[in-house]
């Protein structure tokens, strides 16, 4: 699953988000249990207009077993 | 009556039909016969003692009693004890046949004080007790226990109490001076356990003393459970123009509860102002500043529907570009 879809659909337990000057917002990722963060960025972040730019995949085995749950 | 002698004269064997109804008579049967096919016996008489006494060690008493049209009635009326001794081996069986009264049903009455010992002592035995009236009562009184009672419930499925009887229903626990650990052991992973109490007027009094373990809170349990979030952003910031530090949309289905939430400048002193801003609802929710910044435990937790989108909106007048860093904190149900 692509962090950005994670991010909006699925709850997590740390955000880190990097306001740049051209509008764009670095996103970074943690939910307990993972091994590490995972990021994305976004232009237009909470709008209607928002576009994923840059998206990594999450890869978790804790991950995959809640999705089989 | 002399004391009988086994066939005293030797006489040949005989079949007497005989029906005895004088007042008193004294009679003495001699049966030595290898085979008796049968030997009727009727008292008419209202006051009959009839004693049957075996005295021989070696004697085998054997009833059978089969084809009977009007059923059999014992009545017991001695007082004293009655004993049964079961020692033979083997299978004991009761058989109780279909119908026994009119309603097909067993009745059994015990008066006043009876004491009735089950002991049972094999490692598999099932003991159903049934009670199909709707009008049963049975009341347990277990008085002068010296060892203590022991419900194991061990069985699978699902175990009810119906509580519908009106009144108190206590649990006292008194004087017992080593101590008592009421355990309720929900070992689930998706146990619930409701604790509804509908009534306006209800107390819930907990008194806790000297308590080793800590009651948790929700921010506690989310933290533990990991349904706790932190969100932070930051970002450059021109002086007097206001900027989002950070956002986050609440997934579809769940609840944001915010706890605290903060935000500072940090590259130097200058006048902050943040709000804490909705964007679906279009309101803003809580407000904070400071010359550095500020930060804010709320007592009472902002509550964020699902789906909804939530920031920190933040100016900064120190005259000068300055980043500004945000926190919001919470737990997501």
């Amino acid at each position: 699953m692509k962090a950005s879809r994670y991010y909006h659909a699925k709850p997590v337990n740390v955000v880190n988000q990097r306001w740049l000057p051209d509008g764009t917002v670095e996103i970074i990722i943690y939910r307990h249990g993972w091994r590490k963060s995972y990021k994305f960025k976004v232009k237009g972040l909470g709008s209607e207009k928002e576009e994923i730019l840059e998206d990594e995949d999450i890869k978790e085995e804790v991950e995959e077993k809640r999705e089989e749950t | 009556m002399g004391k009988a002698k086994a066939d005293p004269r030797g006489w040949p064997d005989y079949t007497y039909p005989m029906t005895i109804i004088g007042q008193e008579l004294n009679v003495a049967i001699d049966i030595a016969a290898q085979s008796l096919p049968t030997l009727d016996i009727n008292i008419a008489a209202s006051a009959v003692t009839l004693d049957v006494n075996i005295a021989s060690s070696a004697v085998t008493l054997n009833i059978n009693i089969e084809s009977i049209s009007e059923g059999v009635t014992f009545n017991v009326a001695q007082s004293g004890t009655w004993t049964i001794n079961a020692v033979q081996t083997g299978t004991w069986t009761v058989n109780i046949g279909a119908p026994l009264d009119a309603e097909g049903n067993v009745e059994t009455s015990i008066v006043k004080s009876v004491q009735l010992d089950v002991n049972i002592a094999a490692s598999a035995v099932t003991l159903n007790v049934a009670i199909q009236s709707s009008a049963v009562t049975l009341n347990v009184n277990i008085e002068s226990i010296g060892e203590g009672v022991v419900f194991n419930v061990a069985q699978s499925g699902t175990w009810t109490i119906n509580a519908v009887q009106s009144g108190d229903w206590n649990i006292n626990i008194e004087s017992v001076s080593a101590g008592v650990t009421f355990n309720v052991n929900i070992t689930g992973s998706t146990a619930t356990l409701d604790v509804n109490i509908a009534g306006q007027a209800a107390n819930v009094n907990v008194d806790i003393k000297a308590q080793s373990v800590a009651i948790k809170g929700l921010t506690d349990w989310a933290a533990e459970n990991a349904t706790d979030i932190d969100v932070t952003g930051f970002v450059q910031c021109d002086s007097g123009v206001i900027c989002t530090v950070v956002s986050y949309t609440v997934p579809s289905g769940k609840t944001l509860l915010i706890y605290n939430w903060d935000a500072a400048l940090r590259d130097g002193d200058g006048q902050l102002y943040c709000s804490l801003y909705d964007v679906n609802a279009a309101v803003d929710l809580g407000y904070g500043g400071g010359v550095r910044g500020f930060s804010a435990a709320l007592s009472k937790p902002i509550r964020v529907a699902g789906g909804h989108t939530i920031r920190i909106r933040a100016r900064q007048d120190s005259g000068t570009s300055r980043f500004i860093h945000g926190h919001i904190g919470g737990v997501l149900l």
